[in-house]
């Protein structure tokens, strides 16, 4: 899921300053279940606006709202009579959510209140790691279950690099180096051979992010 | 400078604050005014929002009253509700407030010196700290 | 408006009459009153009786009593033998004696404070709902895992009240580290045939289904319906539908196997006591030769634990009243903390054994085939030396260490019940829920707890024996929903609850309709997974509800709106 972490509250304050009336969007799914953007958040965020602006003499109204999900348009549109009533928003859903209230509501200034992370596995509760960089052409089957792309921190496609040393990164010291982890789970399931498959450089300016903007359409799907 | 009584919110827990509270009374020691005691099972009931709604809606000071570590009735509570306190403390710290204005206590039932001592410190702490200026 | 009818308690005086007149007055001009009604002691029965009949007319939405501590009035309450005309959760107490007259310097100051208190207790129950009781029916069967002295005393204990129960038992065989024993230190019982009466006892009671070979598997429900799927020796799995657990697994034992701790002379108490049980006199003959010097070197490992010093004088006594050994306890304390050991140490000095008490571990060699041990004999006249004394031994005896099982970890994930000291299973409070562990319907007893004697452990078989019959007597389980609720439709399924919950009340289940919750298997239509918390294992603590993140938990006795009713603000 999305993993996303608070933005710091005086950052946000910064954003705030013209503004005496907003509306503080949180957003029931990710944000939610990583602790950053759920109905919990959007009260505790509201309180401390209020105060820090309080504190300086310029009061400001803060409407509080948590919709189900910030990503489809019905959810958007859901809002737009209490944004009407706001001078700007902010979202602390993860970028997806503050970018459709951009695409539906132009003339209202849309803050993001979250930074995005990534996406990423709960490893124990309130600690979250990054697992996947959404590629676009997954390799998964090739190496174990592990990715490469998201977990090596030189993005390597056919085994370790010469820093790899007693299992961990030379890049990042804490972790795991993962062409070692791979090499184990492949180990494990007895299918080592599929390290001898050759996997091609990605095409990263073709079919991955370096090619612009990507799209996903299902023909099947259209109404 | 008038004299100001500053507003503090005691949440207290069933298994340690509130019995302290009711020994302080016993052994009539005196409190001082403008303390408003929030009776909870357990402090791990206290959310964190109700730490700074109460600094929002015009308390200058809060103060959880909780068992001693490794104390805790339910196991956890106490401990999960200092994890709160230090979400709390960052929020007020990057926002210009005092941070002391949120504090946690530990004692037990039969702290009730302890517990009418601690109010008070804090009482003196946040007169000369002057009114939550966050307060709506 | 909600219709608030108010008591006034002077608790017997306490609270002086111009005092108590200036509060009515405040009382008697607020809105929400019904009726103001003064009392001179309402934890009275008398009182109390009153105070029924007037609830009996109807038409209140709560009650504040303006008194003392609520601690007074909840226990009258419940000594009540008809329940009061009105849910017990619309009742709340402002408390003015304790925590407004008291504690204030000034009359004037108290009078402030008590108003304020008032008005905030009449806001707070203007919120309260009144909360129902449910039941839940416990069928009397049991589920005891671990055979060993523990797990077959329970199951004596239970069968004789009447219970069924299904004792579980990894191994072939009953008896677990017990087995081990040859005597018992406070009694003059031969533990072998001691132990085969009681297993044969257990073997053929009918209220008691003997499972060997046989493990826990998954462990689903709640207490009084507890779903546990075992697995017996071929593989086949059942499940067993069951209303309370017995954890009794025991402990294990670790030998210390570097280098002159394999010397066939350096040997454990076990070994000892399977050599004591096999000799039967005059003398202790080992690889051909008469044993004269046996040495006990105690504290190396579980230095708080009194097992091996009991064990160490009672063998002590043995070899030298029987078979005319000399024997030298080392140790760094002599443990005596149990049924009668201070005498029987005093009868172990009397007759011979040497106790020599070091602060530096003693020093082991070979000499001559022998083992010399080498101690600072710390209890020497002039403190500040230490007397070295050197001890040519024929054997060593040396302890174990006492660790949890291997399988006591997964047990805890199993059970859903948290590990404590060293892994072993924790209890709920060591002082007074011994045999109790985090979680409504599981009990943990016996050395898998924390490993002990054999005393001990039958005093907590009686112990989980008088819980679990109380707990299963009446056959029900009444408890009220003043518990956590959670909203299906504003649950996010994160997880946060189930993992943080201290009591492990809370799972994620299959919804329907709202806040209908379908029970697997019946083949109804299921709409959500949410978190579900089950009332009846819930301890109304609050934890989930502050931690939840979209707010979809409640804690029905003390909502959001009553909490910021007693902070003394209007939402």
């Amino acid at each position: 899921m999305i993993k996303a972490e608070q933005k710091p509250i005086d950052e946000i304050l910064k954003y705030l300053n013209p503004y005496n009336k907003i509306l503080l969007s949180g957003c029931g799914a990710c944000v939610t279940v990583c602790h950053a953007g759920g109905e919990k958040e959007v009260e505790l965020l509201a309180s401390g606006l209020r105060m820090a602006r309080q504190k300086i003499g310029k009061k400001i109204e803060v409407l509080e709202i948590t919709p189900a999900r910030q990503c489809e348009p019905e959810f958007a549109l859901e809002m737009s009579e209490t944004i009407e009533k706001v001078e700007a928003v902010l979202s602390i859903s993860c970028g997806v959510g503050v970018q459709t209230l951009v695409r539906h509501f132009p003339k209202i200034p849309i803050f993001p209140g979250v930074n995005t992370s990534f996406l990423g596995e709960t490893i124990t509760h309130g600690v979250w790691e990054e697992r996947c960089q959404a590629c676009g052409n997954c390799v998964l089957e090739k190496t174990g279950g592990i990715c490469p792309i998201s977990r090596c921190a030189k993005q390597l496609l056919n085994g370790p690099c010469g820093g790899s040393s007693k299992g961990k990164c030379e890049i990042k010291k804490e972790a795991d180096c993962a062409w070692q982890l791979i090499y184990d789970r492949l180990k494990a399931l007895n299918q080592l051979y599929k390290m001898e498959e050759i996997i091609p450089a990605k095409r990263w300016g073709v079919e991955s992010r370096d090619s612009g903007l990507r799209r996903i359409i299902r023909e099947d799907l259209k109404v | 400078m008038s004299a100001f009584d500053p507003k503090i919110v005691a949440f207290c827990c069933d298994q340690s604050g509130y019995p302290a509270a009711d020994m302080a009374g016993t052994l009539k020691l005196k409190l001082p005014k403008n303390v408003e005691i929030v009776r909870v099972p357990c402090a791990g009931r206290i959310e964190t929002i109700y730490l700074l709604k109460a600094l929002e809606k015009g308390a200058d000071g809060v103060l959880v009253f909780a068992c001693y570590e490794e104390n805790c009735q339910f196991l956890r509570g106490n401990l999960r509700a200092k994890g709160r306190l230090s979400y709390a403390h960052r929020m007020l710290e990057k926002i210009g407030l005092e941070k002391e204005r949120i504090e946690i206590c530990h004692l037990a039932t039969n702290s009730g010196a302890k517990w009418v001592e601690t109010l008070r410190r804090k009482s003196e702490q946040l007169k000369k700290m002057g009114p939550n200026p966050g307060k709506l | 408006m909600p219709r608030i009818g108010i008591f006034i308690d002077t608790l017997q005086g306490s609270i002086p009459a111009s005092f108590q007149e200036k509060i009515s007055d405040y009382v008697k001009k607020l809105p929400e009153i019904a009726f103001c009604l003064e009392e001179e002691n309402l934890a009275s029965s008398e009182a109390l009786s009153r105070m029924g009949k007037r609830l009996e007319a109807g038409g209140l939405d709560g009650i504040v009593i303006i008194g003392g501590s609520p601690k007074l009035y909840e226990t009258s309450f419940q000594k009540l033998r008809h329940p009061l005309p009105l849910n017990p959760y619309l009742f709340a107490v402002a408390n003015i004696r304790e925590q407004a007259l008291w504690l204030m310097l000034e009359e004037e100051a108290a009078l402030e404070r008590a108003k304020t208190i008032i008005s905030k207790t009449i806001r707070a129950v203007s919120h309260s709902k009144p909360i129902e009781t449910q039941s839940l029916p416990l069928k009397p069967d049991v589920l005891i895992l671990g055979g060993g002295i523990t797990g077959i005393s329970i199951a004596q204990e239970l069968a004789k009240a009447g219970i069924h129960v299904f004792l579980v038992e990894k191994g072939t065989h009953l008896g677990g580290k017990a087995l081990e024993l040859h005597r018992f230190y406070n009694r003059p019982l031969e533990v072998r045939k001691w132990m085969d009466e009681k297993i044969s006892v257990v073997k053929n009671n009918p209220q008691i289904t003997l499972l060997t070979q046989t493990e826990l598997k998954r462990l689903e429900g709640h207490l009084g319906r507890f779903q546990a799927k075992i697995q017996g020796p071929d593989r086949t799995e059942t499940v067993l539908a069951v209303s309370a657990i017995v954890a009794a697994t025991g402990y294990a034992s670790q030998r210390e196997t570097k280098g002159i701790y394999r010397h066939k002379r350096v040997i454990v108490f076990p070994e000892m006591e399977k050599l004591l049980s096999e000799t039967k006199g005059p003398s202790l003959l080992w690889d051909g030769k008469k044993i004269e010097m046996v040495t006990y070197l105690l504290d190396g490992v579980n230095e708080d634990i009194k097992v091996d010093s009991i064990n160490a004088v009672k063998q002590a006594l043995i070899l030298q009243e029987a078979f005319q050994c000399q024997v030298a306890i080392l140790c760094k304390d002599v443990k005596v903390a149990a049924d009668g050991m201070e005498r029987l140490y005093r009868k172990a000095r009397e007759k011979g054994v040497l106790f020599f008490k070091y602060e530096e571990p003693p020093k082991l060699s070979i000499v001559n085939g022998q083992i010399q041990v080498d101690v600072k004999d710390t209890a020497a006249i002039q403190k500040r030396e230490q007397w070295p004394v050197s001890i040519l031994s024929d054997f060593v005896v040396v302890s174990e260490a006492f660790v949890p099982t291997p399988e006591t970890e997964s047990l805890s994930g199993l059970l859903k019940i948290h590990l404590g000291n060293r892994g072993f299973l924790m209890e709920d409070n060591p002082q007074l829920l011994r045999v109790r562990s985090n979680r409504r319907g599981i009990f943990v007893a016996g050395a898998c707890r924390f490993p002990q004697e054999v005393s001990e452990s039958l005093i907590e078989a009686r112990a989980v024996t008088q819980e679990v019959t109380a707990l299963l007597s009446k056959g029900t389980y009444t408890y009220d929903l003043a518990v956590a609720e959670v909203d299906p439709k504003k649950c996010a399924v994160c997880y946060t609850c189930p993992r943080l919950c201290p009591h492990s009340a809370i799972t994620v289940e299959k919804y329907g309709e709202k806040n209908v919750y379908i029970t697997s298997g019946t083949g109804q239509e299921t709409k959500w997974g949410a978190a579900k918390v089950d009332p009846a294992s819930c301890y109304g603590c609050g934890i989930c509800v502050a931690e939840c993140p979209a707010k979809a938990i409640t804690l029905q006795h003390l909502t959001d709106a009553q909490i910021y009713a007693q902070m003394g603000m209007m939402e």
